[in-house]
């Protein structure tokens, strides 16, 4: 039986407990405003010193050995710096975070218990391009239980741009780091990417494979048109195959024609088609007419779509087919006529 | 002496500007949002604009317009300061009056050497 008397107990208990709850958020948030304001007072006092000697490095004063709140603020604001500027500015922070034992410490940090500061220590060692940093890095984007920490060390890889990191790169996408930051990164090491990427052409897992061939083609790789043709064609995968065909017409070798010609076939997926007849519009293959003109009016609108697109590249010759095609009336007609109005 | 105004909402990337441009002997003043920097820059035309494209209040490609619409800062040189990932925007700068464009992230060195070359050009 509840009383008037127990209900009144209850119910000052229950505000006695809401109004230590609504204390303990008031302290918490007051304690972090002002662990907030002095870091930033913090960053405000070694800002200065930290422009000057990234702005004038012959010149500047010896740099100060900050500490407590001051040394963190020092790190902080030297890895925001860091990918602010390049050049001999990027040099010098970078030697003054070794010197300070800033990237030592980071490299510790990369076995720490939180994610955020195994984040934030791999995060520091990519801008600061810590090249000795790259076996341990390798290690948290292939094992770091944190799906966040391994696309941070993606990234991190990236800005370091030592090759030895595509295929650990490559080799992540299986464990989750998604394809767009793994391209991203492979894209920054740049034509040194190219001799790791043709050996995953190969010997890679599916995805590898298929990344691989469309970053060869975004890096102009000449030197790999051969091993994208044996992709286009050997390949057990068509996704694979459809990016080395796209990969060979932004390369645009005339080596890679005859690989392209035999991917329009019937015996091919749509996609592989389609991706092949873009190519041969992209690198102006005229010799490609003659295939094109009869996929105009294939059932499959990728395939005859692209066909159409494709012989819109090829000069007068294609145009001519198109303006044919446009008269005849039906799909293809549909087809010519959207490509001929786009271009 | 030549003055130069920087309209940049990054503090360390202002900061830094302006003591890299002032060690070389040019007279800096530093704006942190469109609004502000235009009203700097038409208030007392500067002889040279470095320009964010993306800030607060005002883009600069808004600021950028706008001073070109002034027949005082109309033939002003304008460097644009624009990210990597922002390269696409840089004919849409060119399209509204941009002289030139610098690409964060930057060497210091550059920046001056740019804008010394820029404000040569300008002045014959």
């Amino acid at each position: 039986v509840i009383t008037g008397g127990s209900l009144l107990v209850g119910l000052v208990a229950m505000a006695g407990v809401l109004a230590g709850l609504a204390t303990i958020t008031a302290v918490r948030k007051l304690g972090r405003g002002i662990t907030e304001r002095r870091a930033r007072d913090a960053d405000a006092r070694m800002r200065p010193a930290l422009i000057q000697l990234v702005a004038d490095p012959d010149g500047a004063p010896s740099f100060p050995t900050p500490r407590g709140r001051d040394a963190h603020a020092v790190e902080r604001l030297s890895t925001e710096l860091l990918g602010k500027v390049r050049g001999e500015a990027h040099a010098t922070l970078s030697t003054l975070l070794r010197e300070r034992g800033v990237i030592e410490r980071a490299c510790d940090r990369l076995h720490g218990r939180g994610a955020v500061g195994r984040a934030r220590a791999v995060e520091l060692l990519g801008a600061a391009r810590a090249a000795d940093a790259v076996p341990e890095v390798v290690r948290l984007l292939a094992h770091d239980r944190n799906p966040a920490v391994r696309i941070v060390a993606a990234r991190a890889l990236g800005r370091i741009g030592d090759p030895v990191a595509v295929a650990p790169l490559l080799a992540s996408l299986a464990g989750g780091v998604p394809a767009g930051t793994v391209a991203h990164s492979i894209l920054q090491v740049g034509p040194p990417a190219e001799p790791a990427l043709r050996e995953q052409l190969t010997g890679g897992a599916e995805a590898g494979r298929a990344v691989a061939a469309e970053l060869l083609g975004l890096l102009g790789s000449v030197a790999s048109v051969a091993d994208l043709t044996r992709t286009l064609t050997e390949d057990p995968e068509p996704r694979a195959r459809a990016l080395a065909a796209t990969a060979i017409g932004r390369i645009g070798s005339p080596a890679g024609i005859g690989g392209l010609l035999g991917a329009l076939g019937p015996d091919r997926t749509a996609a592989e088609r389609a991706a092949a007849a873009e190519a041969l519009g992209r690198m102006t293959a005229t010799v490609a007419v003659d295939r094109l003109v009869p996929m105009v009016d294939e059932p499959l609108a990728p395939v005859a779509r692209a066909a159409a697109g494709a012989l819109a590249e090829l000069g007068s010759e294609g145009r001519r087919e198109l303006e044919s095609l446009a008269g005849l009336g039906g799909v293809a007609a549909a087809h010519a006529g959207e490509a001929l109005g786009a271009r | 002496v030549q003055q130069v105004l920087i309209i940049e909402d990054d503090v360390d990337i202002r900061e830094l500007v302006v003591f890299k441009l002032r060690q070389v002997g040019f007279d800096v003043r530093a704006e942190c949002d469109g609004e502000a920097g235009l009203a700097a820059a038409t208030a007392t035309p500067p002889d040279l604009v470095l320009l964010d494209l993306m800030m607060p209040k005002l883009s600069g490609i808004d600021v950028c317009r706008r001073l070109r619409s002034t027949p005082a800062t109309a033939t002003t040189p304008i460097i644009m300061l624009t990210a990597k990932a922002q390269e696409a925007d840089v004919e849409l700068g060119f399209s509204v009056g941009a002289t030139d464009y610098l690409v964060k992230p930057f060497s210091p060195r550059e920046l001056v050497s740019r804008v010394q070359s820029i404000l040569m050009r300008a002045t014959g």
